[in-house]
């Protein structure tokens, strides 16, 4: 009898809860990896739109020169006022100090890159392994290049089920890192997928030689010494984005602009899944688009939020040709809150009528990445080739090319950048990255350079984050 | 070749016994009886014997203790009984009317006891083993065996804190062996480490969920409860490491086995016994009511509010208190006597046993039935049960054993732990009517019309098989099946609930399936060197499930079918089952040397599903020797030292304690898919942890066991110390590790301590009276050894919730109070922050209440800040006991015994939250709680300020913001030491030649008195009534005080 037991023993004593799965039963067939990495993403998804506005609160509202006659926290954001504006805790904006969020992903894809090591032989092709490794390199290399511009310096590990408390590490250093590591993953992923479920929301190479171009272009602004290698790399990771893509990405025509925001066009490189019929619908104040429109887009009165007019002004000139003025707008010149945004509106169906942004949110998008390509060449004095990446732009725009050099262009490229990217999450992290927060002729809310150096562009830390870590230091601007 | 050394042995044998045959023979016949009380003894054995050897040839004494057997000339006659002195006597011819007294041994040495699975003598055990007879436990009736032991074992802490009937205490053998709390406040529950039970050898499921009646639904019986104690026969304390190592990590926390009675005699014997007792609930706290309680708050209110205008404004906006002359709040309700009742109980017990060597079965029937002193409680137990042993030849053993029973108890309003439905209820102003229709308190009404119904039915069977294979090596294999349902039905009249009447119903099934296969082989050599080798395997299965439904919107409160239309609050929920399973091997290995020298090496190696199939085997090795001096030659002129031995012993359990989750991580399906794909994530409450291990507990014991004056006297001591490391705790992280904590093995606690037994026969063997004596008492202290991540003190709870600390190098379990230093009696006695210019105060708000002033406690203001807040606490106190012990007597004189219990509980401290609740009862004169007398309390009032050692408890206006009662503070925390005189009861056999006049061969009466008085300094209602950790929360269930009367016959 013993030596029945014996021989049994190991399975004998296997038992299989049937209301969760143990991790010893996990991680057997390629659903359990597919279902996993999706995970990783919703876990993004989650710390970017779902459980609080990030994107657009930290991005286009901030230091943006609006204002709203109904959302009072709209006003301190502007102002860079952030101690208010993190107790409007019901729009969830104190959720933003919580940078817990964005670390559930780097653990959750640190996980995915060492246990699909334990898939029994066979389940997956080595090619698999490596894509779904590329995968999870590039989600967390994505969610550390979020918490750079969030926090500035950051702890930083890739170790799976990490459990030790960490100091904060450079932000150069965090993102030298991943570039290093994006470098050598990136020939492991497609350049996009055939499975429409897939493009373009899934890591692509093009998002991450889109991310490996944002994170050189975040160094340039905090790591001077090596500024001309920074532009350097981003010119070489622009031009194999656009040179080597097979035709799968490029511009798409003024009048489909409403196609780029539903997600999965030729312009989508990296986006945000919003799937209102399976019930995956943003929260409101998450999506810019809520806060540009009005009846009878969306609910709203009026829009929001309104542009202060000199603004407008500076970016679409009254003199200017512009197809963006007509296209993207109603009523642009306005002040009376008529003036409403309606580029990110999408087509509803076939008839043709423009509903309420129910599309993807964009994280990289290919115009951007040509407008950043641009910004390198320029200060790299490559100016031919800016123009032509920026002149791009401008036909698409309808709008007479540039014909500038030197500061003019530098000039002419950012606020391209600000008028093509409106709404799109990038406007306060432009300022951030160029310094031009700390000149008035850019900002409109412009932040004093002693306050920059001591950290005003970062957001608070909670203070939840000394909870069993001694290492930690919060950010000091904001205590 | 050796084979055939022995067929020869065997053939010369046979042909010498011929021989005797051969010569002249006498045939003798008689009686055996006992010295004591002169009734015969039954089954005998009756050895003849050659030479001064033992020959195989013998009888055996039948049910009138007579026997008749042949002896050849020169021969002699060895009489041997189990638990009785062996005697030898000379033949010199035949006789027919032979009388022998066998007297009753008191030699703990010749005893036997079963130690991993073996039967073993006493002499030859090496680990701390006690042995408590079911005839030495008091005579009362009661639920669960296990209230009857508390104060007889040394080192067996019993604490009767649980008073519902049914339901079991808590149980700890040698001190704590974790620090986890469950809960907070008074409801902080220490994680149950229970010892294993093992009845007839076979180990019951689990008994930790029951240990506080923890199923939260259900009904929470303890298993232990479905045995009826009068069919018990004897019961064993395993305490060391090196008896306990043959039963695995489960039995890490001691073990403690449980034989039930067999048939013994030819004819067959009936006995019935029963009982009837009058349980009395605890005296009732004095309340205040009436007219007396309504001036009581009215005075309160002029007296102490901010105005008079306000005060009167006040009195007469709280109708309760104004309109006097109205029906509704014109009584003097007396709420506790409403809950609070005696009740007269019964129980019966059949017992039809006999038998002989060859054949013996029993069968035992149970019914008791207690009411519990809370209305609406009781438990009733039906119980049948039967074995019999079947032993056709030497070789062959077959036994068998059935138990049946069914458990039906009702909670009433409240679990099985608490009646805190009751406790809010009682404490109901007296200005109210009684329950009714229209009465306002919906826990009083609860408490008298929820019905709650609970049964427990269980079913256990065992088969035991045994075969001697050759001379020394039997095979053994033991089954056991045990299975039971508990099933709750709740239903809960509409008038509680906002119309809509509701019903609750809950079910459990659990099984398990046991089996142990063992090899023994025993060899003497020499007549000196006695080996013994035993092989076991075991394995277990179990499994579990469990549902609910709950029904609301009943059509009316007589149809409680489930109709309910209310779906949207109707719910059911099925747990969907555990499973689990084990299995181990076991070997042991003892050597003794003509019972001078004993040795004895055991090792076992166990997996369990809750570990998964990687982990490896947990092991536990052990090691025991023992010296019994009195068998040395330089002894035995020593005449008064009867027995001297020597024992010591080590031992490492190894004890599994992670889940399956916590080592490989939970997966869980998100509830948001993702692009309309199903995502599965991993919990992030637990980081995985594979490098966990299993806690491991080593033990080293050292033990002496003295007799005196022909073993007149015992005297037993133990030494221990155990050091518990690797305990599974979970801890926090930071937050930059996305999981919220991680289980890690880095706490570490010391037990050590000190246990003496003694036991005396005080007057001479021949004296008539007989008087008894034991006395036990132990010594333990528990040290924190180690805390994750080498931290010196973790803080546990917070504000308001009675924390309780873990500090390195102090006791486990400390408490984290306030420290009350008096009652400022004047204002000027108020510190004043020099830099601020503002008086001491309550931290929070700048709001004038807060300021410390005249009346209000002094709370010694640890940091200096002139501010008290949480860091102004002390680490102060210890919940668990330093002493426990207990006291018997047995006195008898012919016919008559007089028998009494006592337990011990000394230097612990407790945390008195009921006096707390009292004062806090004048916080708000406004509410309908009840006013309970505090004259008898020395507490500071404007009339009478100085000297008072309470604060003031009528300044109702600032109560909120200063709570001066708050129960986290050193006022409160008390010494819980207590004596307790358990038992007294007395008894009276009837004269057997007058009893078989009726054909009854033996008829008792007794009367017994339980739980009688408890003396202790504690100002709260019972030092025993408290939890684990040391709360004293009102809304414990009391224990009753008991008187029985009972009777037994035996035809």
């Amino acid at each position: 009898m013993s030596l029945l037991f014996l021989s049994g023993c190991s399975d004998y004593l296997d038992v299989t809860p049937i209301d969760n799965l143990a991790g010893n039963n996990f991680w057997q067939t390629e659903e359990d990896v597919e279902s996993f990495t999706l995970s990783i993403y919703n876990q993004f998804r989650s710390a970017t739109m779902m459980n609080k506005p990030l994107i657009v609160a930290s991005g286009d509202l901030r230091g943006a020169p609006i204002s709203s006659p109904i959302l009072n926290y709209v006003n301190p954001l502007r102002n860079n006022n952030l101690g208010d504006v993190i107790t409007y805790n019901n729009e969830n904006l104190d959720q933003i100090t919580y940078w817990q969020n964005f670390y559930e992903v780097i653990q959750l894809a640190n996980i995915l890159y060492v246990q699909i090591e334990e898939l029994p032989e066979g389940v997956l092709s080595e090619n698999d392994v490596l894509t779904y490794r590329a995968e999870a390199v590039f989600m967390r290399n994505l969610s550390y290049f979020f918490l750079v511009r969030l926090y500035g310096d950051v702890p930083y590990y890739t170790e799976a089920f990490h459990e030790e408390a960490l100091p904060r590490m450079d932000m150069v250093e965090v993102l030298n890192n991943g570039l290093e590591e994006l470098e050598s993953i990136k020939d492991n992923l497609p350049w996009t997928y055939e499975n429409t479920a897939f493009k373009s929301v899934r890591a692509n190479r093009a998002a991450v030689l889109a991310l490996m171009m944002h994170m050189n272009m975040w160094a340039t602004g905090f790591d001077q010494a090596n500024q001309e290698n920074y532009y350097q790399r981003t010119v070489e990771l622009g031009e194999e984005l656009m040179e080597e893509n097979g035709g799968d990405y490029g511009l798409v025509p003024l009048e489909e602009t409403s196609e780029i925001f539903s997600g999965g066009s030729r312009e989508g490189i990296f986006e945000i899944v919003q799937n209102v019929n399976a019930g995956e619908q943003f929260p409101v104040r998450s999506v810019y688009s809520n806060y540009v429109t009005a009846i009878p887009y969306t609910s709203n009165i009026s829009p929001l939020i309104s542009y202060q007019l000199e603004f407008i002004r500076r970016i679409y000139p009254a003199t200017t040709t512009d197809g963006r003025k007509t296209t993207w707008y109603t009523d642009l010149y306005t002040t009376d809150g008529s003036q409403q945004m309606v580029k990110f509106l999408n087509p509803f169906q076939e008839s043709g009528v423009q509903l309420s942004n129910v599309g993807n949110q964009i994280v990289f998008r290919y115009t951007e990445l040509v407008l950043l390509r641009a910004e390198a060449l320029a200060n790299l004095g490559m100016e031919e080739q800016a123009l032509e990446m920026v002149n791009m732009i401008r036909n698409r725009a309808g709008a007479d090319p540039f014909n500038s050099f030197g500061q003019a262009l530098e000039d002419d490229i950012y606020w391209e950048r600000v008028r093509e990217l409106m709404g799109e999450g990038y406007y306060f992290f432009d300022l951030v990255r160029t310094g031009k927060i700390v000149d008035g002729t850019y900002s409109f809310a412009p932040i004093s350079r002693t306050a920059f150096n001591q950290g005003a562009w970062t957001w608070p830390i909670n203070e939840s984050a000394l909870e069993d870590n001694p290492f930690i230091q919060l950010n000091n601007y904001w205590n | 070749m050796k084979f055939r050394y022995q067929i020869t042995l065997f053939l010369l044998t046979l042909i010498m016994s011929l021989n005797v045959e051969a010569q002249n023979a006498y045939i003798v016949s008689g009686r055996v009886l006992d010295q004591q009380s002169s009734e015969p003894l039954y089954g005998v054995n009756i050895i003849v014997m050659m030479d001064g050897e033992t020959t195989n040839r013998g009888a055996v004494t039948n049910e009138d203790g007579k026997f008749s057997v042949q002896v050849p000339s020169g021969g002699s006659l060895l009489f041997t009984y189990l638990g009785y002195e062996s005697i030898t006597r000379e033949i010199t011819g035949s006789g027919s009317d032979m009388k022998i007294y066998l007297k009753e041994s008191i030699d703990q040495l010749d005893e036997t006891v079963i130690v991993g699975y073996q039967e073993k003598r006493k002499e030859e055990t090496t680990g701390s083993v006690i042995k408590i007879d079911a005839e030495d436990l008091a005579e009362t009736p009661v639920a669960n065996v296990m209230q009857l032991l508390q104060g007889q074992v040394a080192g067996l802490n019993i604490q009767n804190n649980n008073g519902t009937p049914g339901m079991m205490g808590t149980i700890l053998i040698r001190g704590i062996s974790n620090i986890n709390v469950q809960g907070t406040g008074d409801q902080a529950l220490l994680t149950p480490t229970s010892p294993l039970f093992v009845i007839d050898g076979i180990p019951i499921e689990d008994p930790s969920q029951y240990e506080y009646g923890f199923n939260q639904a259900g009904p929470g019986l303890s298993p232990l409860s479905l045995i009826p104690p009068e069919d018990i026969a004897d019961i064993t304390v395993l305490k060391d490491a090196q008896a306990t190592s043959l039963y695995g990590s489960q039995g890490a926390y001691g073990v403690i086995l449980i034989t039930t009675k067999r048939g013994e005699s030819e004819v067959p014997i009936i006995s019935y016994s029963s009982d009837f007792f009058v349980s009395t609930p605890p005296q009732l706290r004095d309340v205040i009511i009436g007219r007396g309680e309504r001036m009581s708050r009215i005075h309160q209110i002029i007296q102490y509010d901010t105005s008079a205008v306000h005060a009167y404004e006040l009195v007469n906006q709280t109708a309760i208190l104004s309109d006097s002359l109205n029906p509704y709040y014109n009584n003097a309700t007396d709420w506790q006597r409403l809950f609070y009742r005696t009740t007269y109980n019964q129980s019966h017990n059949i017992n039809a046993s006999g038998g002989d060597q060859e054949f013996n079965y029993k069968v035992n029937a149970n019914f008791y039935d207690s009411k519990g002193i809370v209305d609406n409680t009781g438990f009733t137990r039906y119980s049948l049960s039967m074995n019999m042993g079947y032993r056709p030849t030497e070789k062959f053993n077959l036994s068998a054993y059935i138990n049946t029973s069914l458990g039906k108890n009702s909670k009433g309003s409240g679990n099985a732990l608490a009646q805190t439905g009751i406790a809010q209820a009682a404490n109901t102003t007296s200005l109210l009517p009684s329950p009714s229709l229209y009465t306002a308190s919906n826990e009083t009404l609860g408490a008298v019309s929820i019905d709650n119904d609970n049964k427990t039915v269980g079913v256990s069977a065992s088969v035991n098989l045994s075969y001697e294979l050759f001379n020394g090596l039997r095979l053994n294999t033991a089954t056991g099946y045990n299975y039971s349902t508990g099933t709750e039905d709740t239903f809960y009249p509409s008038l509680l609930q906002n119309d809509n009447a509701r019903v609750f119903a809950y079910n459990r099934t659990s099984e398990s399936l046991y089996n142990r296969s063992s090899i023994q082989f025993n060899k003497t050599i020499n007549d000196a060197h006695n080996f013994g080798i035993y092989l076991n395997e075991t394995i277990r299965l179990s499994n579990s499930k469990s549902n609910t439904i709950t029904q609301v919107g009943l059509p009316n409160d007589e149809i409680w079918g489930p109709f309910g239309y209310n779906a949207a609050l109707s719910y059911g929920s099925a747990d969907a089952g555990v499973e689990s399973r084990s299995v181990s091997f076991a070997g042991s290995f003892s050597y003794s040397y003509k019972s001078k020298y004993v040795a004895d090496f055991s090792y076992r190696l166990s997996g369990s599903s809750s570990q998964g199939p990687e982990v490896p085997w947990t092991k536990s090795p052990s090691v025991g020797i023992r010296w019994n001096l009195h068998n040395e030659k330089f002894l035995e002129p020593i005449d008064w030292l009867s027995f001297s031995s020597m024992r010591a012993s080590w031992g490492q359990t190894i004890i599994p304690e992670a889940g399956v989750y916590d080592i490989y991580g939970r997966y869980i399906t998100n509830p948001f898919t993702y692009n309309n794909q199903e995502t599965i994530s991993i919990e992030l409450g637990n980081l995985p942890n594979t490098a966990l291990v299993p806690s491991t507990s080593t033990m080293w014991n050292f033990g002496v066991d003295l007799g005196f004056f022909s073993s007149r006297y015992g005297v037993s001591f133990d030494t221990y110390y155990r050091q518990t490391d690797k305990i599974l705790r979970r801890k926090t992280i930071a937050d930059i590790n996305a999981f919220a904590g991680v289980n890690t093995n880095e706490t570490s606690i010391v037990n050590y301590g000190y246990e003496l037994s003694f036991n005396a026969h005080i007057l001479p063997a021949t004296s008539k009276w007989d008087w008894t004596i034991a006395v036990n008492g132990a010594w333990n202290k528990d040290v924190l050894a180690k805390l994750p991540d080498n931290d010196r003190q973790i803080f546990n709870g917070g504000e308001g919730e009675q924390p309780v600390v873990n500090r390195l190098g102090g006791n486990s379990l400390s408490n984290y109070l306030f420290h009350s230093n008096g009652v400022y009696t004047d204002n000027s006695q108020i510190p004043v922050d020099p830099l601020t210019g503002l008086p001491y105060r309550n931290g929070g708000t700048l709001a004038p209440g807060r300021f410390f002033r005249e009346g209000d406690p002094i709370w010694t203001d640890i940091n200096g800040d002139y501010i008290l807040d949480d860091n102004d606490r002390v680490i102060v106190g210890n919940s668990q006991p330093r002493v426990t012990g207990g006291l018997s007597s047995n006195v008898r004189y012919g016919p008559f015994s007089f028998s009494t219990s006592a337990s011990i509980t000394l230097r612990r401290d407790i945390i008195n939250s009921a006096i707390a609740e009292r004062f806090q009862s004048f916080s708000d004169p406004m509410s309908e709680n009840a006013l309970v007398p505090i004259d008898a309390y020395d507490f500071y009032t404007r009339d009478n300020p100085s000297g008072a050692g309470y604060p003031d408890p009528y300044d109702f206006t600032r109560y909120a913001l200063y709570t001066p009662f708050r129960p986290d503070q050193t006022l409160f925390q008390e010494d819980g030491s207590y004596i307790k005189i358990n038992s007294i009861g007395v008894s009276y056999n009837f004269d057997r030649d007058w009893t078989e006049a009726f054909g009854i061969s033996s008829a008792r009466i007794n009367a017994t008195a339980n739980n009688i008085y408890t003396f202790s300094k504690y100002s709260g209602p019972n030092p025993e009534s408290v939890s684990g950790l040391g709360r004293d929360s009102s809304g414990g269930y009391p224990n009753s005080r008991d008187y029985s009367i009972g009777l037994n016959i035996q035809f």
